[in-house]
């Protein structure tokens, strides 16, 4: 986990500060946010907590509806 | 504003279309399932299924010269719809290459090197694939060519080599199976290896002007890739029969079962090989257009700050995408080919009407003017 940290903690770091350089204020903020939310998904995965995916969710609820195709027998 | 000036030509992107659709061999295990003996036919009605879906992307290609799908979502539905259009597109693009990493890792996994944890393999080959990225598009495409010959020769010679192992009788019975399960396969051909063309809306842009229309380069790309799915499909038939809806790769054990009189054989490793390389290509065009679609959205000048960035989420997201693969293969059959459809086809067929009717579009100049 701690290697996971450091590994996307460097990189954020480098390419940050490059993106920083060619966008306004605003932009900044965003692309920060951006990949603050990486940072949060690579640590948990790596801390080996089960995240439930959109494409899971999403089939979930596409099944509760009955808009799915049937099971195989 | 265009962030990749890298140009490709007309045959590089046909070719690069046709290893696109290559690279999905390995896929046919979420339909052969469903259809068992039927698969090569299923694989016929998805290729006359997708000619309507090719002539949106064309269609979306023709009236909006010079512009990725990002770019058009963001004319066509204005700043806000826009945006959320382009997330839903990104999430989308961003999933396929996240589904495409963890397949890899799982075949690499399951067959060769089997200790080693997938995380692993899937992190060197994302290193490898964000290399490839940050220096163009271009380089990324320049090995279709190489990689279609590469897949178009394993599988000649992998037809040569079972034919002693092929039984006609394999094929039989045939359409005997309820309606539903050739719509059910029919969706899943079209879905998931055909439908997946649209990353190559984010591409169009970098094509430069052939003797033809592009639309003839993306339908010639797709019957390249399209028939070598077939043949692998009925290959695997022939040899397997219905018995090949058991395995989670047919054509894997197709290959293993390929003999040349004692001398030649062990040949799957040839096929994981050639899968590895295929794969490589596809996750690249995937990755690429992720990246590219991200940086459009925030407006960057350069995509090059998101590629590493976004490869760590890929790798994230490879791992968690599904809990294990009974349900990745369940969801591949039940919910994906609907669900995909909503990318693939609606959501395009959505923006060549609202753009067109909106006038944004651009109408080709008439042969008189001309």
């Amino acid at each position: 986990m701690i290697v996971t940290f450091l590994l996307v903690g460097l990189i954020a770091f480098f390419d940050l500060k490059r993106a920083y350089k060619s966008c306004p204020k605003g932009q900044a903020v965003a692309l920060t946010l951006l990949f603050a939310g990486i940072l949060i998904v690579c640590m948990l995965t790596a801390g080996g907590i089960q995240i439930k995916s959109p494409v899971v969710i999403a089939g979930d609820l596409m099944k509760s509806i009955g808009f799915s195709y049937p099971p195989l027998e | 504003m265009k962030l990749e000036s890298g140009q490709i030509t007309s045959s590089q992107y046909m070719l690069s279309v046709a290893c696109f659709i290559q690279s999905a061999a390995l896929l046919s295990s979420f339909f052969t399932p469903i259809t068992r003996q039927d698969s090569w036919l299923v694989v016929i009605f998805g290729m006359v299924a997708a000619i309507p879906v090719l002539l949106v992307y064309s269609g979306i290609m023709s009236s909006f010269p010079g512009k990725n799908l990002i770019q058009i979502c963001n004319e066509a539905f204005g700043r806000v719809g826009g945006a959320i259009i382009s997330l839903m597109f990104i999430w989308f693009f961003l999933t396929l290459t996240s589904l495409h990493t963890r397949d890899l890792g799982m075949l690499v996994r399951q067959t060769v090197l089997v200790e080693t944890p997938t995380v692993y393999t899937t992190s060197l080959y994302i290193i490898l694939c964000a290399y490839a990225l940050l220096k163009g598009i271009k380089v990324v495409m320049r090995y279709a060519f190489a990689f279609v010959i590469i897949s178009f020769l394993l599988t000649i010679v992998s037809i040569l080599l079972t034919l002693n192992i092929m039984d006609a009788r394999n094929f039989l019975p045939m359409l005997t199976l309820p309606a539903i399960k050739y719509v059910q396969g029919t969706n899943t051909v079209l879905s998931i290896p055909f439908g997946d063309l649209i990353a190559f809306l984010m591409v169009a842009p970098n094509v430069s002007q052939g003797k033809k229309r592009k639309r003839f380069y993306l339908f010639s790309g797709f019957l390249l890739g399209s028939a070598t799915i077939f043949a692998v499909v009925a290959r695997d038939t022939a040899v397997l029969g219905s018995v090949g809806a058991l395995f989670s790769s047919p054509s894997f054990e197709t290959l293993r079962l390929a003999n040349l009189s004692n001398m030649l054989n062990r040949m799957e490793i040839l096929f994981i090989v050639v899968l590895v390389i295929m794969l490589f290509f596809k996750i690249a065009v995937l990755y690429y257009v992720t990246v590219l679609a991200t940086a459009q959205l925030f407006g960057l000048k350069s995509y090059h700050p998101l590629v590493l960035m976004l490869g760590a989420l890929v790798i994230a997201y490879s791992v968690f995408v599904y809990p294990d693969e009974t349900v990745h293969a369940a969801s591949g059959r039940e919910i994906v080919p609907i669900f995909w459809l909503l990318f693939e086809f609606f959501l395009p067929l959505l923006l060549l009407i609202v753009g067109r009717a909106r006038g944004l579009h651009k109408t080709p100049p008439s042969k008189e003017a001309a």
